[in-house]
């Protein structure tokens, strides 16, 4: 059988692509010290990191999807003056470095402002706490969500939309039967990516809380402490319980229907 | 009985203005337009899904126009059948029951079974809309917006997504449907054939504004423009001279303007136009039994199989005509050939268009 030009180049093109990415990767488990990561996993400040970048990562993602879908539904549905810029805005997040975004972060939520004194006159302190992780995560990952959930709007027909309202659903029931029944799968992406995009920010929370810390801290924190033997047993473990949460969420998305 | 009256909608670039409609209840109303001229923006508005500029839209005499979609008792058919893709067959038919308590089981189960029953769906119940065909989608649609007893249908173009065959037997399935629950239907369409076969009564729309409105015989027969006669299919349609009551078409036909089985009323400013169907045009290579002859030479010829269609130039007028195909074969005609053509009195139709711009 004689093989496609095109196609030999796009799987060279690819097998480099594979291999940049997993080499990296085999590589930090084949050169870990089976006893050190051992040893690692008993690790409370090691444990408690993983649980802290996990647990702050579901929540960014949660609150990220209760604010995150409604408004992709309004920017999906409904044209406006300055739509562009309201997308642009969204946007932000993902261009601006992340450490520029701590700093910024940090600047609003410091008791230097007003916004910062406020949340600490409520008791929920932005700096140095868990929420603080959430906010840096949650402003860095936010728009994945959003633009996830708004293409996953914007292939449903609007037709469907009002067939429903014809015969007799609500504009609430129309969006909770319809078209969060057929966009689901499409925003189950956007969180996967939102949940992803947070356990695996560093440069954004470094700055607005070192303590507690999250895994990538932690691993940043042992790399500058004990160097890279003590380090890349953290990663690997973090790697692993990314890797496997990650691959279920991705079979949960398999399942669904066509639109 | 549905009322439109004095609607306007209108969005950037493209508006519906002074459209005033009255359906009588189970009618047939069809609103016949080409691509572009608003037709499914006026559905939509009727329906609630549009909002409007001005106007009201009355159904059984109460006021609709305030209330939303969900309020108003009407169902949709579109042309693609919006059928939800994460729902059976039987889910989709049923799922407007959710919502409407005030019918009672044993009502809905009859009502559910005859549709099912009528339209021919008894067998893909289970199946999802991915998975039937055409015709099956435009059933499940149709068995959809009936279950919940609409005050009116609406039919977005139902039937330009089907194949020759599915739409034959989808027609007279709608035909049927309407025969038996007397459910009022407001259709839009660009085809004039369908309208003809279906509907009692239409209204012409051209860029949002209507064009004519009447049965659909006075339409077909009587169509007061050119832009209608055109849609309708008069293919034959050209501009004449009124003078001393009488029309002259480029020195070629004069015609007794009072001897015209239907004369429109006219003003001084207005253009006048003479059109003729082509098929009631008749054509021979000998003199013809008809009040008007005329001779000339075939420049075209096609022929689809149902008609052939024959073009045939006088002076430097084109007129068209369609004969069967066993005619068309039996004069043996074929291009710069020439031939006779004749039409009777009661085939002309006198169009009377208002002139644009200021009078004369």
């Amino acid at each position: 059988m004689k093989i496609d030009k095109l196609y030999l180049i796009s799987v060279l093109c690819g097998a480099v692509i594979i291999l940049f990415i997993t080499y990296p990767i085999l590589n930090s488990f084949i050169t870990t010290d089976p006893a050190i990561l051992f040893k690692t996993l008993k690790d409370k400040e090691v444990i408690n990191s993983i649980w802290t970048s996990i647990l702050t990562a579901t929540i960014t993602t949660l609150v990220a999807f209760v604010f995150g879908v409604p408004f992709a539904y309004f920017l999906a549905r409904k044209n406006f003056k300055g739509k562009g810029f309201v997308e642009s805005l969204v946007d932000i997040p993902i261009v601006i470095p992340h450490t520029v975004a701590g700093i910024i972060l940090l600047t609003v939520f410091s008791k230097q402002c007003w916004l910062g004194r406020f949340v600490s006159s409520v008791g929920m302190p932005v700096i140095g706490t868990r929420i603080g992780i959430v906010v840096a995560m949650l402003f860095v990952s936010m728009p994945l969500l959003i633009n996830a959930a708004k293409d996953s709007f914007l292939s449903i027909s609007p037709k469907l939309e009002n067939v429903s309202r014809t015969l007799g659903a609500t504009h609430l029931q129309t969006f909770i039967y319809i078209t969060f029944s057929i966009g689901w799968k499409g925003i189950l992406t956007g969180m996967i990516l939102t949940w992803a995009r947070s356990i695996s920010e560093f440069g954004a929370v470094i700055i607005l809380t070192y303590h507690p810390m999250i895994a990538p801290t932690l691993i940043f924190d042992r790399f500058n402490a004990f160097g890279l033997e003590y380090s890349k047993p953290v990663s690997a473990i973090l790697i692993i319980i990314s890797l496997i949460i990650f691959i279920m969420l991705r079979l949960l998305t398999k399942r669904g229907v066509k639109t | 009985m549905i009322k439109l009256e004095d609607l306007e909608l209108s969005f950037t670039g493209f508006s519906l203005q002074n459209i005033n409609i009255s359906i009588q209840k189970g009618e047939f109303f069809a609103l016949l337009g080409p691509t572009g001229s608003g037709k499914t923006v006026l559905l939509e508005a009727v329906a609630g899904l549009q909002r409007l500029k001005n106007g009201n839209i009355y159904i059984n005499n109460y006021n609709v126009t305030k209330l939303k979609p969900e309020q108003r008792n009407i169902s949709i058919v579109y042309q693609d059948y919006a059928l939800f893709p994460n729902m059976t067959v039987k889910q989709n038919i049923t799922y407007g029951l959710k919502f409407k308590k005030d019918l009672s089981e044993s009502r809905v189960n009859k009502k559910f079974n005859m549709l099912v029953d009528m339209l021919n769906i008894n067998k893909i119940l289970n199946r999802y809309p991915q998975n039937i065909s055409g015709g099956e989608k435009q059933r499940t649609a149709l068995a959809r917006a009936l279950i919940i007893e609409p005050d009116i249908l609406l039919l977005d173009e139902p039937f330009s997504a089907l194949d020759i065959n599915t739409k034959e037997k989808v027609q007279l399935e709608i035909k049927k449907i309407h025969a038996a629950l007397n459910t009022t239907i407001l259709m839009v369409t660009h085809n004039f054939n369908e309208v003809f076969s279906l509907a009692q009564k239409a209204a012409v729309i051209k860029n949002g504004m209507i064009q004519q409105t009447g049965s659909t015989e006075e339409i077909f027969k009587m169509p007061n423009s050119k832009f209608v006669a055109n849609f309708v299919g008069m293919k034959n349609i050209f501009p004449v001279k009124l003078a001393n009551n009488r029309l002259i078409l480029d020195d070629i036909l004069k015609i007794d303007y009072n001897k015209l089985s239907h004369v429109p009323g006219h003003e001084k400013n207005s253009d006048y136009y003479i059109g003729f169907r082509p098929e009631d045009i008749v054509v021979g290579n000998k003199n013809l039994q008809a009040d008007f002859q005329l001779d000339g030479v075939i420049t075209a010829v096609t022929n689809n199989g149902i008609f052939s269609e024959v073009i045939i130039k006088i002076n430097n007028l084109s007129f068209s005509a369609y004969l069967t195909p066993n005619r068309f074969f039996e004069l043996e005609l074929y291009e710069n050939k020439q031939v006779f053509l004749g039409f009777n009195k009661q085939d002309i139709n006198l169009i009377v268009e208002k002139k644009e711009g200021p009078a004369a």
